[in-house]
């Protein structure tokens, strides 16, 4: 019976590997030597982490970043106070110029909070050091020193920093300093200052799952320091590829923001809890002349405006229309965007707290 | 736990994952919401270089005239993880595209959908978000 069972596990990987004939499949399927296995060959994610031979959890492998939550807005969670104001400008200058002038935009290495959310990263740790490359253009590393050395004193600042690293048990706590001030911790545009100070902490619960917390300390940005808490998840079997930012085509053709400022007060007549046909909601927020959208368990984004009335998702082609009625009351929202256009229906006024 | 994560997955989708392109580049900066188009015409190169993929096309204007566009795809890598290969699309293959206009005018486009002169769809964009 059992062996019944293996055979046709091990026919099916068979017809499966005749489907994948691709070269990329050959090369980004390749089933990593080392990987705890179910019977039927897909990795075992909830086997135990993997140790090192001096006992300390092996960070090593190839981790998704943790989810698009916080990529477009790092600091969605928090209050206004916690933002510097000048930071807050140029956030929102940022926003409305489409961010045309961001270091990804312009083939510039991605900040270190950016890559934990977004891209693909293999960790590789030896003993002494742990390095981190990361799938993003130019494809940078950091180099995290486990020997016990301290942060360099007044360095050179770079868009990654300098890195070191210590156990807290099975947590490996990485601190880096010594930044440029030309990266952005968001895609949106939150700055840095070189006084940026971040502290990650790695904790491989078992072979498929980290936990993963962070935390930024910029005074010069943040009135206090913030942390997030997200989960990574190993990407079995796949492999990092080049990405070398060559053929930008894009930067020569882009326009900044319309240039139009609504009033607070209009803005404020849009702000609600709106829902979709599918019955779906999504709250529209006013922070001084800037409107956000936020769906359930989503990400806060701003909303560029294009005209009285229109506004355009700054994170992909979705298109924002108010409507009113005769009487000037915002009825609906028509929300345009690949799918087509969807009419989500006005429900009230803004609950006292969205978030 | 998990039909937590199930609804977050979700909630993305509404808001973000209708993006026609990984772009390393915000949509509203370069192209237009409001000047949707959908063309006909021939490959005439095919770019797979990161950051993006580029379609250029040949299309004939109303009076016959042949007119040059290059239509933006997702990023090369992203492509190659959905199966894509170099072999995928042959330089001559009719192409309907749909997409949306540069907003400064020129023949210049992001594609949202793809699809070969029978009607099948080729996903050579990603339906991922935009970074």
């Amino acid at each position: 019976m059992r062996t019944d069972g293996l055979s046709g596990a091990a026919a099916l990987a068979v017809f499966a590997s005749l489907l994948s004939t691709t070269a990329a499949a050959q090369w980004l399927d390749y089933p990593t030597p080392g990987t705890p296995r179910l019977p039927d060959g897909r990795p075992n994610l909830s086997a135990p982490a993997p140790r090192t031979a001096d006992g300390k959890p092996d960070l090593s492998g190839v981790w998704r970043g943790a989810g698009p939550f916080y990529r477009f807005n790092i600091a969605q969670d928090l209050e206004p106070q916690d933002v510097q104001p000048w930071a807050e400008a140029l956030f929102l200058q940022r926003v409305r110029d489409s961010r045309k002038d961001s270091p990804l935009a312009k083939c510039l290495p991605v900040s270190i909070p950016f890559h934990n959310f977004f891209d693909l990263a293999r960790i590789v740790q030896t003993p002494g050091l742990a390095v981190i490359l990361y799938e993003s253009p130019s494809n940078p590393h950091r180099t995290i020193f486990m020997d016990g050395r301290d942060l360099p004193k007044d360095p050179n600042p770079t868009w990654l920093g300098y890195s070191v690293g210590r156990w807290e048990g099975d947590t490996l706590v990485v601190t880096t300093a010594g930044f440029n001030d030309k990266g952005w911790l968001d895609s949106a545009g939150h700055p840095q200052t070189e006084s940026l100070r971040i502290t990650e902490r790695f904790r491989r619960r078992d072979f498929g799952h980290m936990d993963f917390e962070m935390t930024l300390d910029d005074p010069k940005v943040f009135t206090r320091p913030i942390t997030m808490k997200r989960e990574r998840l190993l990407a079995a079997d796949t492999e990092l590829l080049e990405d070398v930012c060559e053929n930008e085509r894009d930067s020569s053709h882009m326009i900044g923001g319309s240039g139009l400022r609504l009033s607070p007060a209009l803005l404020a007549t849009y702000a609600g809890v709106y829902e979709l046909p599918s019955g779906r909601e999504f709250v529209v927020t006013a922070t001084g002349d800037m409107l956000f959208v936020r769906g359930l368990n989503e990400p806060k984004l701003p909303l560029l405006e294009q005209s009285q009335t229109q506004f355009m998702s700054t994170a992909n082609p979705t298109g924002f229309e108010f409507v009113s009625d005769a009487q000037g009351r915002v009825t609906h929202v028509m929300v345009r965007g690949a799918a087509g256009d969807q009419k989500a229906t006005r429900k009230g006024a803004m609950p006292t707290r969205p978030d | 736990m998990r039909m937590r994560r199930a609804v977050a997955g979700l909630g993305v989708a509404l808001l973000l994952a209708a993006a026609p392109a990984m772009a390393h580049h915000a949509f509203s900066a370069e192209f237009d919401i409001n000047k949707p188009f959908k063309l006909r015409g021939t490959l005439t190169k095919w770019e797979m270089i990161n950051p993006h993929s580029w379609f250029h096309l040949d299309v004939k204007d109303e009076s016959g005239a042949v007119v040059a566009w290059m239509i933006e795809g997702g990023s090369p890598n992203q492509l190659i993880k959905n199966g894509v290969t170099k072999n995928t699309l042959a330089v001559g293959t009719e192409l309907v595209i749909e997409g949306y206009q540069a907003k400064d005018g020129t023949n210049k486009g992001v594609g949202r959908n793809l699809l070969l002169t029978d009607g099948r769809r080729l996903f050579l964009y990603s339906r991922e978000s935009e970074k």
